[in-house]
C-alpha cells in the first residue's frame, strides 16, 4: 500500500513537470517567434540579442534549449536571469512571470526608450504595462499585444504579428 | 511473380512515401504535437505554433494560477498577484459571489478569513474585522457598531462620519455591480487614511471591457417575502468611450413583526410596548410618552430591509497613459437594526438617502480621485435629533515616481464632512449637532517600494490635521517581504491607524428631557473638540505556500494593541439630587394597589440631571491571534477553501461598570448611600400593582432649597466624576478577558460543477460563543454554524435557474445581542448574464 502511495506521487508529480513544461515550451517558442515580428532600434542591432528573464523560472530552460540552436537574425541568442531593475537594461525582451507581476510597474516606469519589450504572463497587463501579455482563454495559450508599449521603446511591430494577437489599445 | 513482386514494392514505396509525409496540423494529436522535436517547431512560424498550442492546451498549472492568484490592488495600491501582496490579503471574484448565493454584499464576505459576520435582522449584519468587537464595553449599542475598519466602493469612502462606522445598507451597489471585492486585514490608514484600522474593504466596480453589450444581474424570491433583483449594463462604445448603468433592489422581511423589550424581557407589537407600563415605576410609561404609539419611529416592524440603488459609470480612456472614470448614483434604504440611541427595544428603524458622484484618473503616473456624498441620513428614525443632512468631499492625489528599482509615492488627502442637523429639528437646541457642523482633515504621505533580490521593503507614512483636534497624526506601515522560491512567500508588517473624529463625539450638545420617564429626568450629552482618536498599534508576520500547485496556505498572526478610545460616559451630576425632597406621583386612572398609593415618595438620592460627556479612556484592547487559510484546486470542477481564525482578546485598564453603575458609584463618591439601582429600579414604598390595571399618571418632583441644606448663598456645585475612568479611581481598573469577539471563527465552502451546465457552492460559517455585555445586561451569543448552498443550472449560454438555501438547516440562534431569531431562507430565482 505504501509503495502504491509513493508510486502515485511520483506519477503525479512527474505528469505535474511535464505539464508545466509544456507551457513554458510553447511561451519560449512563442518569444522566440515574436523576434520575427519585431525590429529593435538601431543601437540594439548588433552584439548579442538579449531575452531577460526575470527571477527564477523555468521558462529560461526552455529559452537556453532555443539559444543553443537558434540566432535572432545575425545575432547570437543569450538567456539572461536578471533580478533587479539595473539588471534589465542590457535586455531586448525581458519576461516578467506572473509570481514577479508586482515588480512590472516599477521597470515598465525605469525603462523608457530602452528597447526593451516587456513580455508579461498576467490578465489585464498589456492594458497598461507590456508590449505583450501572455493570457490563458478558454484553455488556450495565446497573446494580447499593446502596439502603443512596444513603440514606446523604440521598437515596431510588424503587422504579421498584430493580426495574431489579440491588439489592446 | 515479378508482377507481385514490382505490385509489392510499389505497395511499400507508396506507404512509406505516405508515412514519411508530415501529418496534417489539423489531424494531430496532443501526443503528436508533445512528441514532436524542438527542431521542428523551431522551423515553423507563429501561427503554426499558435496552432500547435491550441492543441495541446494549457495545463491544469494555468488553471491554478489563475484560480488561487488572483490579481490584488488595494495591499499596494498597484496590481500584483495576491501571493506576492505584502499585506494579509484576500480577493473576492465576482463569479465566487454569484455562485455563492450571498443575497448582499455582506453576506459574501462570510467567505473570507478574518471576518465576524452576524445577522442582525433578516438581511442586516454586524460585520467587524479580527474583532474587537462592542469595545468600550457596557455601554450603548453604538459601542457595538464597528468603527475601525474603512469600506470603500473604487477607493471612495462610505463611512458614517456622524457615529462613526459603515451604514451598509447604504451601499448603492450591489452584487452585479461587482467585479471583485478586496479584502486587506489589519491596520493600512498609512495607504488609505483615518478608520482604516482594522482593515480595509474595497468593493470594486466592473468597467465595461468589450463592444458587445454585456448584461449581468439577478432576479430572486423566496420565503420572509424576499425579493431581489439587480442588473448591470456595459458597453466600450469605441477603444477609449465606455459606459455602465445598474439598478438593484432588496427587500426582506424579519422573521417576526414583534418587538423585544430589554426591560421586560419579552416580544411586543408596537402598539403594546408603546403603552406599556414600567413594572417598577407604574405611573409611567416605559416609553418616552412624546413617541405616542411608536409607530412613527417603527411604522412596519415587518421589514428588515427595503432599499434601492441606481449607478451609472462613464470611462474615458483616450490612450494608454490617460484612463479616467466618472460615476455617480443614488440610494434609499430603510432597515430595521440595531439602534444608535438609547431605546426601550435594540432595535430601531434607519432611514437613509444619499448620493455620489465620483471622479477618478490616472494620468501619467498621476492618480487623483475626487468624489462627493451627500443626501440625508435618518439615524433613528421619529427620535428628533438623529435625521442629519450630510456633505462629503474626499479629494487626493497621488504621484507615482521610479528611480531604478525604487517606487516613490507621494500624496496629498483632503476631507471634509459637513453635517447638519438643523433643518429636521422642531427647536434648534433640540439636536445633536444643532447646526452645520463641520469635521475636515489634510494630510500628505509618502509611501516608498522597493523589491531587490527577492526581498521587498515598502515604508509609509501619513500626517493627517483634523480641524478639531490639535495634533497630527502619523499613521505608518513598515511591511517586508520575502519570496524564498515560487512556492514560499514570508512577510512581516509593523503599523500603526488611527480612527477619525466624529461630529457627535465632538460636537455633542444635546439636552434630553426626559420628563415623565424613569431617572434621571434631564441629561446633557457634550461632546469634545479635544479626544485623542482611537489608534492601533499592530504587528503581524504572515506566510504564503504551496506545499502543491494545486493548494495555497496562508497563515497569519496578529498582535494589536487599540488605546484611546473614545466613550460616552457620566461626567458630571449636578448636585439638586441632594436637594430632591419628594417625588409626587398623580394618577390618571384608579387601580387597586396591595399597599398605600404612592403619592409621595422620599426620594434624596435621585440624579435629577445627569451630564454624559464623550471622553477618552485609558482602556487598552490587546488581541493576539492565527487566520489560516487553504484554497485548494481539486481539480477542474471542485475547489474547496477553508479558513479560521483564532484569537483572543484582553482589556487592560478596563473599569468593569455600566453607565448606570458609574452614576451609583458617583453618588456613593459624594456620600449617598442609596444606589441608583436601588432608586431607578426599586418598586416605590408599599405598592405592588395589580398588573391587569396597570396605573398610568405623571411623576412630579419637589426639591430642598439650598439654602437649607447647605447655607444661605451656598451654589451647588455638580458632582464631578472621581470614579470609572479616571485616575483618581485606578483601583477600580481590572485586566479581564473580552469574549465579544469569538475565539474561533471560520468557514468552509465547495464549488463544484457537476457538469457544463451545473454547479452546485455549499458553504459554512462558524462562530464560537460569545458573552456580549452593554448597559443593558449580558447577553450570551450561543456557537452556531450556518450552511448555505445554491445550485445553478444553465438553461441557456450563461443564463441559469438556481436553487438558493441561506442557513439551510433552519438553525434559529439569535446571531447578535438581543437581536432577531434569524431563521432559514429559502429562495429561488434566474442569473442572467450576456
Amino acid at each position: 500500500m505504501k509503495n502504491k502511495g509513493t508510486i502515485l506521487i511520483i506519477v503525479l508529480t512527474l505528469s505535474s513537470l511535464i505539464s508545466k513544461a509544456q507551457d513554458e515550451k510553447f511561451k519560449a517558442l512563442f518569444i522566440y517567434n515574436f523576434t520575427k515580428y519585431i525590429e529593435w532600434p538601431q543601437e540594439k542591432r548588433s552584439g548579442d540579442f538579449v531575452i531577460g528573464v526575470y527571477g527564477n523560472n523555468p521558462i529560461a530552460k526552455e529559452l537556453e534549449i532555443i539559444a543553443q540552436k537558434k540566432m535572432v537574425g545575425s545575432q547570437k541568442l543569450i538567456i539572461k536571469q536578471v533580478d533587479g531593475v539595473s539588471a534589465c537594461m542590457g535586455c531586448h525582451i525581458l519576461y516578467i512571470p506572473e509570481n514577479k507581476s508586482s515588480i512590472v510597474e516599477t521597470i515598465m516606469n525605469s525603462i523608457s526608450q530602452q528597447g526593451i519589450v516587456l513580455i508579461t504572463d498576467k490578465t489585464g497587463f498589456a492594458k497598461s504595462y507590456s508590449g505583450i501579455n501572455f493570457v490563458n482563454i478558454n484553455g488556450k495559450q495565446q497573446f494580447e499585444i499593446n502596439k502603443k508599449h512596444i513603440e514606446n521603446q523604440g521598437a515596431t511591430v510588424n503587422s504579421g504579428l498584430l493580426s495574431l494577437g489579440i491588439i489592446i489599445e | 511473380m515479378k508482377k507481385i513482386f514490382i505490385a509489392l514494392l510499389s505497395i511499400c514505396l507508396i506507404s512509406t512515401n505516405v508515412i514519411s509525409q508530415p501529418k496534417d496540423i489539423n489531424s494531430m494529436t496532443k501526443e503528436d504535437v508533445l512528441n514532436m522535436p524542438y527542431d521542428k517547431l523551431l522551423e515553423m512560424d507563429l501561427e503554426t505554433v499558435m496552432r500547435l498550442a491550441d492543441i495541446v492546451g494549457v495545463s491544469m498549472d494555468e488553471l491554478y494560477e489563475m484560480l488561487l492568484n488572483k490579481d490584488v490592488s488595494s495591499a499596494s495600491k498597484k496590481a500584483e498577484s495576491s501571493f506576492e501582496a505584502p499585506l494579509s490579503t484576500t480577493v473576492l471574484s465576482s463569479d465566487e459571489i454569484v455562485q455563492s448565493g450571498a443575497r448582499n454584499i455582506e453576506e459574501a464576505l462570510r467567505l473570507v478569513p478574518g471576518m465576524i459576520i452576524r445577522e442582525k435582522t433578516n438581511g442586516n449584519f454586524d460585520i467587524h474585522i479580527r474583532g474587537n468587537d462592542n469595545l468600550p464595553p457596557d455601554n450603548m449599542f453604538i459601542y457595538s457598531e464597528n468603527t475601525m475598519s474603512l469600506v470603500m466602493i473604487d477607493g471612495r469612502p462610505v463611512y458614517n462620519y456622524v457615529n462613526g462606522g459603515t451604514f451598509w445598507e447604504c451601499l448603492p451597489i450591489s452584487i452585479a455591480d461587482i467585479d471583485r471585492i478586496e479584502i486587506v486585514r489589519g491596520a493600512a490608514s498609512a495607504l488609505y487614511g483615518a478608520n482604516a484600522a482594522t482593515g480595509v474593504i474595497n468593493i470594486i466596480t466592473k468597467r465595461p471591457d468589450s463592444k458587445d453589450l454585456s448584461i449581468n444581474g439577478s432576479v430572486t424570491g423566496g420565503s420572509q417575502a424576499s425579493k431581489i433583483a439587480n442588473i448591470n449594463i456595459g458597453q466600450s462604445i469605441n477603444t477609449k468611450l465606455g459606459y455602465r448603468v445598474s439598478a438593484n433592489y432588496e427587500y426582506m422581511e424579519r422573521t417576526t413583526d414583534l418587538l423585544y423589550s430589554l426591560k421586560m424581557d419579552s416580544m411586543y407589537k408596537v402598539q403594546d410596548l408603546f403603552n406599556e407600563m414600567d413594572p417598577q415605576l407604574p405611573w409611567i410609561k416605559l416609553t418616552d410618552p412624546g413617541d405616542g404609539n411608536g409607530l412613527n419611529k417603527y411604522p412596519h416592524t415587518n421589514i428588515a430591509r427595503d432599499k434601492w440603488g441606481v449607478n451609472g459609470g462613464f470611462y474615458y480612456e483616450p490612450n494608454g497613459n490617460i484612463k479616467t472614470r466618472f460615476n455617480l448614483g443614488s440610494q434609499y434604504s430603510d432597515v430595521l437594526s440595531t439602534t444608535f440611541g438609547d431605546q426601550v427595544t435594540p432595535l430601531s428603524t434607519r432611514v437613509s438617502n444619499t448620493s455620489y458622484v465620483d471622479f477618478s484618473g490616472e494620468i501619467y503616473g498621476f492618480t487623483t480621485q475626487v468624489n462627493y456624498n451627500f443626501g440625508y441620513q435618518d439615524v433613528v428614525k421619529g427620535d428628533e435629533g438623529f435625521k442629519v443632512d450630510m456633505n462629503v468631499l474626499n479629494a487626493s492625489g497621488e504621484y507615482d515616481f521610479y528611480v531604478k528599482g525604487l517606487n516613490i509615492r507621494p500624496g496629498v488627502y483632503y476631507q471634509n464632512a459637513t453635517y447638519d442637523d438643523s433643518k429636521h429639528l422642531s427647536t434648534v437646541g433640540n439636536g445633536f449637532l444643532n447646526g452645520e457642523r463641520e469635521l475636515s482633515s489634510i494630510g500628505g504621505g509618502l509611501r516608498a517600494d522597493y523589491m531587490f533580490k527577492g526581498i521587498r521593503f515598502i515604508a509609509g507614512v501619513r500626517a493627517e490635521k483634523y480641524n478639531v483636534n490639535s495634533e497630527i497624526y502619523l499613521p505608518f506601515q513598515l511591511i517586508s517581504t520575502y519570496n524564498l522560491n515560487d512556492k514560499h512567500m514570508f512577510r512581516a508588517n509593523y503599523s500603526r491607524a488611527n480612527r477619525s473624529p466624529f461630529l457627535v463625539d465632538t460636537y455633542a450638545d444635546f439636552n434630553w428631557d426626559r420628563s415623565a420617564r424613569s431617572y434621571p429626568q434631564q441629561m446633557k450629552f457634550t461632546g469634545s473638540q479635544d479626544l485623542e482618536l482611537a489608534k492601533v498599534d499592530m504587528i503581524e508576520v504572515g506566510y504564503r505556500v504551496k506545499p502543491h500547485k494545486a493548494v495555497q496556505v496562508d497563515i497569519e498572526a496578529f498582535m494589536t494593541t487599540t488605546t484611546d478610545y473614545g466613550y460616552l460616559s457620566p461626567d458630571s451630576v449636578v448636585g439638586n439630587f441632594a436637594l430632591v425632597s419628594t417625588t409626587n406621583v398623580v394618577l390618571n386612572n384608579s387601580y387597586t394597589p396591595i399597599g398605600l398609593p404612592p403619592t409621595a415618595i422620599p426620594a434624596p438620592a435621585i440624579p435629577e440631571f445627569v451630564n454624559m460627556a464623550y471622553q477618552n479612556i485609558p482602556l487598552e484592547s490587546k488581541q493576539y491571534g492565527v487566520t489560516a487559510n487553504v484554497d485548494w484546486v481539486v481539480n477542474k470542477n471542485l475547489i474547496v477553501k477553508a479558513h479560521g481564525t483564532v484569537q483572543v482578546t484582553k482589556l487592560e485598564n478596563y473599569c468593569p461598570l455600566n453607565t448606570n453603575e458609574i452614576i451609583e458609584a458617583m453618588m456613593k463618591d459624594a456620600g449617598y448611600t442609596m444606589t441608583v439601582a436601588n432608586m431607578m429600579g426599586q418598586t416605590p414604598p408599599n405598592i405592588i400593582p395589580n398588573m391587569n390595571n396597570l396605573p398610568t399618571g405623571t411623576s412630579t418632583t419637589t426639591f430642598f432649597s439650598a439654602d437649607n441644606v447647605a447655607g444661605p448663598g451656598v451654589t451647588l456645585a455638580p458632582y464631578p466624576s472621581m470614579l470609572a475612568y479616571s485616575t483618581t479611581r485606578p483601583d477600580s481598573l481590572i485586566s479581564i478577558e473580552h469574549s465579544s469577539t469569538p475565539s474561533f471563527y471560520g468557514g468552509i465552502s465547495a464549488n463544484y460543477t457537476a457538469f457544463e451546465k451545473m454547479n452546485i457552492f455549499v458553504s459554512a460559517y462558524y462562530y464560537g460563543a460569545q458573552d456580549f455585555k452593554n448597559m443593558y445586561g449580558t447577553y450570551k451569543i450561543e456557537p452556531k454554524v450556518i450552511t448555505n448552498i445554491k445550485v445553478s443550472y444553465k438553461v441557456w449560454n450563461d443564463n441559469a435557474v438556481f436553487l438558493n438555501a441561506r442557513n439551510l438547516f433552519n438553525d434559529n440562534k439569535a446571531e447578535f445581542a438581543w437581536g432577531d431569531k434569524t431563521q432559514g431562507t429559502y429562495l429561488v430565482g434566474l442569473d442572467i448574464k450576456f
